[in-house]
């Protein structure tokens, strides 16, 4: 039996991967942290030019409550600017594959789009929308949408011939072929798109709130630079970060969810039997 | 037309933008047989393929099935190629059930006969598996076995050996005969391996240069159940040169067409 060794390992060597995917970059973090402090105590920096990162989590330890309520908000924006986001870009890619004409008519204008800085436009938002969460997350949708509709619309339509081929000759409907094929193959490019767009949704967060908000950790930002309190100008940019780490990860937990087929030899079966693994037959030759 | 026609190809021609792949072609495939395609690569081979699978509606002509006119439907016939095909994110048997479940929820009764097939012809313990952990010649039987649990009746295979190692190919067809002989299926089986159309078929076709027609037809004369050994016989030899005669004939022209300054 030539089978491939099947993914899917002893917890032992599991855990030792997971060290060796967690410790080097702690490793590093560890450096640039110590080389920080030690430039800042060396040098005898001023705190409100560059503070210590002893002081920066100092602040934020002190500070934690208004930055836990300021993190929320923003986090909240971010979430719902990026669930439209890419949920439009993920429509508008799937019209397009669907059809040439869209394609057609929709790709010059979606990319003239991108061509606007989010910036200029949260402006005249603030001013139709208000101070509320809208301007954020249209900015932060903005951001998010086209990498994941250029990415879902390369995944959905860039699928090999031969296998449309096949789901044609089986009668498959455009809608079979789009869930059985095109979703999944695209999968690892949207995936992909909305790891790289949860990242950059902390930007159109932050910058919807910088033209106009009373809310949020970039109003936050503002204040403590204006009062030059740069250790708490710094632990808000640690917690933005941090947002944006746990964003990428979600995502990144969400892909794991969503194609076990990349990392295992069959499928978790949570709520349906098993299909009984029947023995081959004795006459059964294996190739 | 020969009244237990399975298949019928009735004056079937293409062109691709005025540019003619297929000339006039008639065949008969009788119900039950096995039908093997050779000829030198360009000449046609996969456009006749498809339009028998009803992927491409020809130019002229009709093809029929059972008497009935299928021109440029599918659906009617089980469809394999090179490439396994399988899909990545669906187990072994979802699969080979991919067909069925298109046409309406899969029952109990799919799903037994799709495990029984499995079991048959050793990929029981496998069917809960995703394709990735099957080596090459299993995915290939997974492919076929999906094929026939789609549509048994007429199967179109183009090359399905093409990209396994030789000695895997040979337990390939070895394996295919077997299934040929456990279920009654009429099969169009398109190759450029003489060896393999020989071995497997009942009737071999060569195909002309561009644009293609049916240059010869040979009978195959071997009994079933036939055995590799038979490939070295002097009869199958003798067979062979005739057959090969004939597409590098072909060959050299298509060559010819192609690169005028190169070919012999």
């Amino acid at each position: 039996m030539s089978a491939r060794p099947l993914p899917g390992s002893p917890a032992g060597r599991h855990a030792r991967r997971g060290l060796a995917v967690v410790i080097p970059p702690l490793v590093v973090f560890a450096v640039i942290f110590a080389g920080w402090q030690w430039l800042v105590d060396v040098r005898h920096v001023q705190q409100f030019v560059l503070p210590s990162p002893h002081q920066v989590f100092s602040a934020a330890w002190s500070d934690r409550s208004d930055l836990l309520s300021n993190a929320l908000y923003t986090a909240w924006e971010m979430i719902v600017g990026f669930a439209f986001g890419a949920g439009i870009g993920i429509v508008f890619a799937t019209l397009m594959a669907h059809s040439r004409l869209a394609s057609r008519g929709l790709y010059p204008v979606l990319i003239t789009t991108q061509t606007i800085p989010p910036i200029a436009i949260a402006a005249p938002l603030v001013i139709w929308l208000g101070y509320g969460i809208w301007p954020k997350v249209i900015v932060t949708a903005m951001i998010v949408f086209f990498p994941v509709l250029v990415n879902a619309y390369q995944g959905l339509t860039n699928v090999d011939a031969d296998l449309l081929s096949l789901m044609r000759s089986m009668n498959a409907s455009e809608w079979q072929t789009f869930r059985h094929v095109r979703v999944p193959a695209a999968s690892t490019l949207i995936f992909a798109a909305m790891k790289l767009a949860a990242t950059y949704s902390v930007i159109g967060a932050v910058f919807g709130e910088w033209v106009g908000s009373d809310k949020g950790i970039g109003v936050y930002i503002l204040q403590a630079n204006s009062r030059l309190q740069t250790d708490r100008v710094y632990a808000a940019i640690f917690v933005l970060s941090l947002i944006g780490i746990v964003a990428f990860l979600l995502v990144a937990l969400a892909e794991w969810l969503a194609t076990p087929w990349r990392r295992r030899a069959t499928p978790r079966r949570l709520f349906s039997k098993r299909v009984p693994a029947r023995q081959t037959p004795s006459n059964g030759e294996h190739v | 037309m020969s009244a237990d026609a399975k298949v019928h190809l009735d004056h079937v021609s293409h062109a691709f933008d005025g540019r003619p792949v297929l000339g006039e072609t008639t065949l008969d495939i009788a119900k039950g047989e096995f039908v093997a395609v050779v000829g030198p690569s360009g000449c046609g081979k996969s456009t006749l393929f498809n339009i028998v699978a009803g992927l491409i509606t020809p130019t002229h002509g009709r093809v029929l099935v059972d008497g009935t006119d299928i021109t440029g439907t599918t659906g009617r016939m089980g469809y394999m190629l090179q490439k396994d095909l399988l899909l990545p994110w669906k187990t072994v048997l979802d699969n080979v059930l991919l067909g069925r479940s298109l046409g309406h929820r899969t029952t109990k009764a799919d799903r037994n006969e799709a495990l029984d097939l499995l079991d048959r012809y050793g990929l029981g313990s496998f069917t809960d598996h995703y394709p990735h952990a099957l080596s090459g010649g299993m995915r290939q039987r997974a492919a076929l076995i999906r094929t026939i649990v789609f549509s048994r009746e007429v199967l179109l295979l183009d090359e399905p050996f093409g990209a396994l190692d030789s000695q895997t190919r040979l337990l390939m067809q070895e394996w295919l005969l077997r299934v040929c002989s456990e279920i009654d299926s009429t099969i169009l089986f398109i190759t450029h391996d003489i060896d393999e159309a020989l071995f497997l078929a009942d009737r071999v076709l060569v195909m002309s240069a561009r644009p293609g027609t049916i240059k010869g037809v040979f009978d195959v004369p071997f009994a079933r159940p036939r055995a590799y050994e038979q490939v070295t016989s002097d009869e199958f030899v003798a067979l062979k040169r005739q057959v090969f005669g004939l597409i590098y004939e072909e060959s050299v022209r298509a060559a010819h067409e192609l690169d005028p300054a190169g070919a012999p």
